[in-house]
């Protein structure tokens, strides 16, 4: 924007049509009036916080920052954009390779690319690509050499790993079709227990590095994949709730020191609920089937578990667990009170 | 010495003597032998009572009518022949009614039923209860308690001003004013539509949607057109309220979401309609912003060449790296700005890494001040300052910055340091500030005394607090953060966070020794407060293990070995009071208690005021009157096995008298009670030698009297419109006395009206 063109903008914005003195010059004002008023809706200035990357230092440095977080513990960084920080990092990083490609084709910063890249994709789950942008950087950056190898191989067993066991939201290579749920629960479970056990040997491996975090994550994504598996099943099984409510119990209690641990209260309140809901919806409150001590119990679960993610003051879960008690203890209000009494 | 003084003092000693007694407990049983039935032989009038009922059941109000019929004429005989009517009439009457199959025409004969003179009182009270569920009747009662509570909160607005101008008429002028003030205030913020309206709407619909062909029908479906136009107006003003201030808030996203919503009430709204494109508008730019940043400068990377830079990048990106000498180099070298600050940057993260936190924090809040025009850094560096997940240090010295501010404000402003309403006009909402000066000068010493015990909002103060020691368990400021926690903790009577805490701290022996007793007795106090016996007993055994040193820590170690040894199934409890009161319950169709164990007279025996328990199976628990008469004492307890009869008609008589009682006296509540109930139906089949032994099948319900629930007098409420009240006033140093009109109760279903 021209400085003259700026002068109109705002001379214009601060005085509004109709309020020049001279009556005759009323038409020209309103001229001026109208064009200033459109130059102000369309030639906004952009915001110079949002300006485009400028160097790849500013998103390695970034980056570098966030990289011993522990994302196990703690929810991943956001950026200036509230955007996931890696994730941001990557579409820099991807931005100024298209966009300058002239600039670095001396590869004088390919290793360096390459290895943040990899470095952002570790922390998306993206652990073959990552795999692949670690053997590059390898290759192109002396440096670099023996971290990228290292790092590599931990993401190619960290990408082994994810890849065992029934996942039904995994994306997978061979088409957009989803993969069936196996209908043998043991041989499931081994699948399970085996991609644990590859977790906790890469875990031994890991210890002192930010790859720590990252096989946690995964060690805690296995067993939440183990206990959905169940959970799916629960009505098809012998005991099915059960193994349910057990599973779940088995994710809350290895991972209390997980951000997601409210979550994975939340998930277990959720059970005992839905098994209240249909506890009712099986025996009706009125009949002789109905067994009070049976649905206190549910109702006690469930309402004891969201309590305690309510009273989590500065989680967004405390609202969410705070509305599902409410919500919960109205649907109880549907049975008699001679049936339940809160 | 008066003549014949020895003797009277023999005698009184004698009679001293004689109330010390003991109290004998009775020998043998507690209770009488069952009384024996005999053989029954049904008259004419319980063969016709049968034949009412089994045509109620079975065939259709004709043959009711008919039975019923013989059953009315028996009555007639029986007066005529001075003998006393059968009492079934009503009940036989009401068996007609009910089978009537016009709902209407039901209530209505229903209705007759309360002008007979013979019936019972509990059955009057029934069938009134019965009537009273009438959804026209309930709809003119919400209707007038919300014309009622509208009139009240104007009256007293007014009422209590003047009240207190009696006596002190200088402020009179003011208090008038502002009273008139907030009377138009709650004018101007009356909803369209209040709680109580929108229960006599839903009442409304209910009764159109049972019998949609009835006059009223016809009529009532224009009201409740007319009330839900004003519930759509709510809903539309509440919407709208709530998108102005998230698009005052900057956030665009759900004030477009809001505005939309009020659209689907009020299509064409033009305020939520120029709001919504505002606010798309917004969204719209920021979205653009956003996706801006993502891409890369037009300008090439200066980077691209700079071995210097290079070599930043490859120490950051190394963990072996010297990123401190690395960065140092760069600034050296008077590279370009993008470099020399992404060197700075760099330079603070290296500080931050060898525990240099406020060097680094300073290095980069001075980043985060440069202009954003002409730094690149600057957004990054304001992103880690100013995020409370990423500084969360900074956001606890700002959180305990604001709740002092806030402290300040209300102890020199009052009132007015609360947030203006903003549904109010600016000159209305002024007039009302400027009123309440008076109320700030003269209330600034009272308040100066309340400061100590003014409640404190330090929550967001502690969430940092707990986040900062999270990330830096050894920060810098850990020691400091970590003493203020420990002591937020105690002052919210949570000690054993704040023993943890002191304990994480390394305090000292003495300091850890007197937390850990708080913070076991905060245990002990948690588990008594259980209601379950399992988890109380989980609670009592986690307090005697993790402190067994400490005194509740033993106390809690008692108490469960006493609970363990003490269990039983059941303990729900008679008391002497109620056994009193409803002596049906006590004689033999019921518990069937010895006379002398209720008679006042303690020589012979006397029930403790606890009375009786049942344990649950067919065991009852007799808690008599020790050796000392006095009624505190622990009494004597004897257990006794009842039989299944016996129990089956305890039962029965005790759910009879509650109920009866609840009909007749409204204070008489009978508290819901599941496992309560659940014993009951179990003991009335025959199975309670079956007991349930799962801990949420244990009731402990207490059947009280009503003196012992209320004393010897109970407060009844007042039959006038209004009451009473006189008030003083610290802040103006004012004494009144004025009328005030209650507001009406919510009714228990308001809940669902939130």
């Amino acid at each position: 924007m021209t400085i003259g063109t700026a002068w109109i903008h705002t001379g214009a914005c601060r005085r509004p049509e109709g309020s020049s003195p001279a009556a005759m010059l009323r038409p020209v004002s309103a001229l001026i009036a109208a064009l200033a008023l459109a130059a102000c809706a369309g030639t906004r200035d952009p915001d110079p916080r949002f300006r485009p990357t400028r160097s790849v230092l500013e998103v390695v440095t970034v980056l570098r920052r966030h990289v011993p977080d522990d994302t196990y513990r703690f929810e991943p960084a956001r950026d200036f954009t509230d955007r996931n920080v890696y994730r941001a990092s990557l579409m820099r990083l991807e931005s100024l390779e298209r966009v300058h490609a002239d600039a670095l084709r001396a590869g004088h910063l390919d290793g360096v690319i390459a290895f943040a890249k990899g470095r952002a994709l570790e922390r998306l789950r993206a652990f073959d690509l990552a795999a692949a942008s670690y053997r590059r950087a390898a290759q192109q950056e002396e440096t670099l050499r023996d971290e990228g190898l290292r790092s590599a191989a931990l993401c190619d067993a960290l990408d082994e790993a994810a890849r065992l066991g029934w996942e039904p939201e995994r994306p997978t290579a061979e088409g957009p079709e989803p993969v069936p749920a196996p209908g043998d629960p043991t041989a499931a479970q081994a699948e399970y227990e085996r991609r644990l056990a590859l977790l906790e040997t890469l875990g031994r491996e890991a210890a002192g590095s930010h790859y720590a975090a990252l096989v946690q994550e995964e060690i805690e994504r296995a067993d939440v994949a183990r206990a959905r598996f169940f959970l799916a099943r629960r009505r098809i099984d012998p005991e099915g709730d059960v193994r349910a409510v057990a599973e779940l119990q088995r994710v809350a209690t290895r991972h209390r020191e997980s951000k997601d641990r409210n979550r994975h209260l939340l998930a277990l309140g959720d059970l005992y609920a839905a098994l209240a809901t249909e506890y009712v919806e099986t025996r009706p409150t009125e009949s002789l089937r109905f067994d009070p001590p049976a649905f206190q119990d549910l109702v006690d679960s469930a309402a004891r578990l969201y309590e305690v993610v309510a009273n989590q003051d500065g989680t967004p879960e405390k609202l969410e667990a705070s509305r599902r008690l409410e919500a919960f203890l109205a649907f109880t209000l549907r049975v008699d009170r001679d049936r339940f009494s809160p | 010495m008066l003549p014949g003084t020895p003797a009277r003092v023999l005698l009184a000693l004698l009679l001293l003597a004689g109330c010390r007694t003991p109290a004998a407990v009775p020998a043998g049983s507690p209770l009488e032998p069952l009384p024996a039935l005999g053989v029954y032989v049904p008259e004419a009038a319980d063969r016709a009572a049968r034949d009412v009922a089994a045509a109620a059941l079975g065939a259709g109000p004709q043959e009711v009518r008919a039975a019923q019929a013989l059953l009315l004429a028996l009555d007639r005989q029986r007066r005529e022949s001075g003998e006393a009517p059968t009492g079934l009439a009503p009940a036989a009457l009401e068996l007609e009614a009910v089978t009537r199959a016009d709902p209407l025409a039901r209530r209505a004969a229903t209705r007759e039923l309360l002008e007979r003179d013979d019936l019972a009182p509990e059955t009057r009270r029934r069938i009134q209860q019965e009537l009273e569920d009438d959804p026209l009747r309930l709809a003119d009662r919400r209707l007038a308690d919300a014309r009622r509570a509208r009139f009240a909160r104007r009256f007293n607005a007014i009422a209590e001003p003047v009240g207190r101008s009696l006596l002190s008429t200088a402020l009179a002028p003011y208090r008038l004013g502002r009273a008139l003030l907030t009377v138009v205030a709650q004018r101007h913020l009356e909803e369209p539509i209040s709680v109580p309206e929108r229960q006599a709407l839903a009442h409304w619909k209910r009764y159109v949607e049972a019998h949609p062909s009835t006059p009223e029908a016809a009529r009532l479906v224009k009201r409740i057109e007319k009330l839900q136009g004003r519930w759509y107006s709510l809903k539309r003003e509440r919407n709208l309220q709530a998108a102005q201030a998230a698009f005052r808030r900057d956030d665009p996203a759900l004030a477009l979401v809001l505005a939309d919503r009020v659209l689907r009430y009020a299509p064409e709204d033009r305020e939520a309609t120029l709001l919504r494109e505002r606010a798309a508008a917004r969204l719209a730019r920021l979205r653009a912003d956003r996706r801006r940043s993502l891409e890369a400068s037009e300008r090439p990377p200066p980077d691209a060449v700079d071995a210097r830079a290079r070599g930043l990048a490859l120490a950051l990106l190394d963990p072996r790296g010297d990123v401190a000498g690395a960065a140092r180099r760069l600034r050296d070298a008077g590279v370009e700005a993008p470099l020399a600050e992404a060197g700075e940057f760099a330079q603070a993260l290296a500080l931050a890494e060898t525990g240099a936190e406020a060097e680094a924090w300073k290095i980069l809040a001075g980043l985060a001040r440069r202009d954003p025009e002409h730094s690149h850094m600057a957004r990054h560096a304001e992103a880690l300052v100013e995020r409370p997940a990423q500084n969360p240090l900074r956001a606890f010295g700002e959180a305990r910055r604001a709740e002092r501010r806030r402290r300040s404000a209300w102890l020199l402003l009052g009132p007015l340091a609360e947030p203006r309403q903003r549904e109010l006009p600016a000159p209305l909402a002024w007039s009302l500030g400027a009123f309440s000066l008076v109320e700030v000068v003269a209330g600034l010493p009272m308040r100066l005394l309340r400061l100590p015990f003014a409640p404190r909002t330090d929550e967001a103060v502690a969430v940092h607090a707990r986040h900062y020691l999270a990330l830096h368990p050894r920060g810098q400021q850990a020691e400091g953060v970590r003493s203020w926690l420990v002591k937020y903790e105690i002052d919210r009577g949570n000690a054993i966070a704040a023993h943890r805490l002191a304990a994480e701290a390394g305090a000292d022996a003495r300091e850890l020794t007197r937390l850990e007793e708080q913070a076991a007795e905060q245990m002990l106090e948690t588990a008594l407060r259980q209601k379950r016996p399992d988890v109380r007993a989980a609670l009592l055994r986690q307090a005697a293990s993790t402190h067994p040193q400490t005194e509740a820590g033993r106390r809690a170690g008692t108490r469960l070995r006493q609970e363990l040894e003490e269990a039983t199934t059941q303990r729900i409890r008679i008391s002497r009071g109620f056994l009193l009161e409803n002596p049906e319950v006590a004689g033999p169709a019921g518990l069937g208690l010895r006379a002398e164990l209720l008679d006042g007279e303690p020589r012979n025996g006397e029930l403790h005021p606890e009375g009786v328990l049942l344990l649950g199976g067919r065991t009852l628990e007799f808690a008599l009157l020790e050796v000392d008469t006095d009624p505190d004492a622990a009494p004597r307890r004897v257990r006794r096995r009842v039989s299944e009869e016996r129990l089956a008609r305890i039962v029965s008589q005790l759910e009879e008298a509650t109920l009866r009682n609840a009909l007749l006296d409204p204070d008489a509540v009978f508290e819901p009670d599941a496992d309560r109930d659940l014993f009951f139906e179990r003991a009335r089949f025959g199975l309670a030698d079956r007991p349930d032994l799962r801990a949420t099948a244990q009731s402990s319900y207490a059947f009280r009297g009503m003196r012992e629930r209320y004393g010897l007098v109970r407060r009844r409420e007042s039959i006038l419109p209004v009451e009473l009240v006189i008030q003083g006033s610290f802040p103006d140093l004012g004494l009144g006395a004025f009328p005030r009109v209650p507001l009406p109760r919510p009714t228990p279903d308001a809940i669902l009206y939130r």
